[in-house]
């Protein structure tokens, strides 16, 4: 399991493994300033990154971000 | 106390039952008339207000192979003697008596909902696992305290059935301080009269602390499990993703009615027809009321990503979209329900036969 939040230490602190900070809490994976299809867009990114997450191996809860970094 | 003698039942290992050492800590449930071993140091502390009545004697191993298992055979034995008390050990360091004690004390305790008493060292793991659920006194670690112990343990149970300010233990407000009759913290919060506010109550705290002067929260906070995280997934393009969310999303009406605060509820929608692609968005509704809810109910999409993981199925990169959505409402809700919620959805989706979860959270 993958979880999507903004508030992602919450997650942290009761025990989730793989974590993806979402955009904001009334948003989860959108964005309402941007046009529909930017917006899309962005959540397609989103939804990649946690299948993404969801392929890595973790051993404790971990806080994924949409960047990948490196 | 009524003038009657409350009848007791007290359970002992092998050991302490007189059966035999390490080589007899195989052998099973058996019952003896009356107090053995430190049921003749119970009974005497006891005096003439209680009876203990018969010993209840196993081995370690046979208990500790299957607590909970053991724990309902022990309850079959006891049952036909209606006990008022129920006292199990001390079991002080030794793990498995420890266990074996916490187990049969926790059987007995929400079978009858009588005071369950016990004693255990800080160390042994029967004080974790079943602190909950029954009295365990503070022991030493071993045998030379057992005197004590029981001294102890006694002093706590006259406690339990006094009935003092006739409240009754289901109001908790009969129920004693731990520090004051030295037994582990059972983790549960009680009813208590008090002429100063919260405010105050607060400010007194902080001095405490600031001061170095003894300071003890009112509120235990709950502790977290260690969760070990599952694998990850191999073959993403063959792979079953299930989308979870708590943040309320229901259709109008809200037809299975989750609570928007204090939820404790979950429930699922055939994706394709909740959130199919082209929806309304006076279509639903949000049972949460922590959150701003106006972004989601134009767009959905925007808490559950439903039309994401059509495309990207569509191109192949996702083997199946489960055909259910599961829904349910964060907000405030206590713990311990979120827990079992999780436990619930958690089975309900393994039974399915789906891979993993996209859970979105407000």
């Amino acid at each position: 399991m993958v979880q999507i939040t903004a508030v992602p230490n919450v997650a942290q602190m009761v025990g989730v493994n793989r974590i993806l900070r979402g955009q904001s809490i009334t948003c989860v994976v959108g964005n309402s300033v941007l046009t529909k299809e930017q917006e899309k867009a962005l959540r397609r990114k989103y939804v990649l990154r946690a299948l993404e997450i969801l392929q890595t191996d973790v051993n404790t809860p971990t806080i994924f971000t949409l960047e990948v970094l490196g | 106390m009524s003038g009657k003698k409350l009848k007791v039942i007290h359970y002992l290992n092998q050991f302490f039952g007189q059966i035999g050492g390490e080589d007899k800590a195989d052998i099973g449930f058996m019952v003896k008339t009356g107090p053995i071993g430190p049921g003749l140091a119970l009974q005497k502390a006891l005096g003439d207000q209680a009876d203990v009545i018969a010993t209840v004697i196993c081995g370690d191993n046979y208990f500790s192979k299957n607590p909970e298992q053991a724990g309902e055979e022990g309850l079959r034995l006891i049952e036909p003697y209606h006990p008022d008390l129920f006292f199990a050990g001390p079991a002080f360091a030794a793990g498995r008596y420890g266990i074996a004690c916490g187990a049969i004390c926790k059987a007995v305790g929400e079978k009858f909902g009588i005071p369950v008493v016990t004693g255990m060292y800080q160390e042994n793991p029967g004080v974790d696992l079943y602190r909950k659920y029954a009295y365990i006194c503070k022991t030493g670690n071993s045998a030379r305290d057992t005197t004590e112990s029981i001294n102890h343990m006694i002093k706590l149970t006259f406690k339990l059935v006094s009935g003092e300010k006739g409240a009754h233990l289901v109001s908790r407000e009969n129920l004693p301080k731990p520090e004051e009759y030295g037994y582990f913290s059972r983790i549960i919060l009680r009813n208590e009269y008090t002429d100063k506010t919260a405010a105050e109550r607060s400010v007194d705290k902080l001095l405490a602390k600031l001061l170095d002067k003894q300071f003890e929260s009112e509120v235990v906070l709950p502790k977290f499990e260690k969760i070990p995280p599952p694998p990850p997934v191999k073959n993403l393009n063959t792979c079953e993703i299930v989308l979870v969310s708590d943040g309320g999303l229901v259709p109008r009406g809200n037809p299975d009615r989750l609570s928007g605060r204090g939820n404790l509820r979950w429930t699922t929608y055939e994706i394709d027809t909740f959130l199919p692609e082209s929806f309304k968005s006076t279509d639903y509704e949000i049972a949460h009321t922590g959150y701003f809810p106006v972004q989601i109910l134009e767009d959905p999409n925007r808490l559950v990503p439903a039309d994401v993981m059509r495309d990207l199925i569509k191109e192949g990169k996702v083997g199946k979209l489960h055909p259910s959505f599961f829904s349910t409402s964060g907000n405030a809700t206590v713990s311990r329900r979120c827990a079992e919620m999780g436990d619930e959805m958690g089975a309900e989706i393994k039974k399915r036969g789906v891979e993993a979860v996209i859970l979105t959270s407000t």
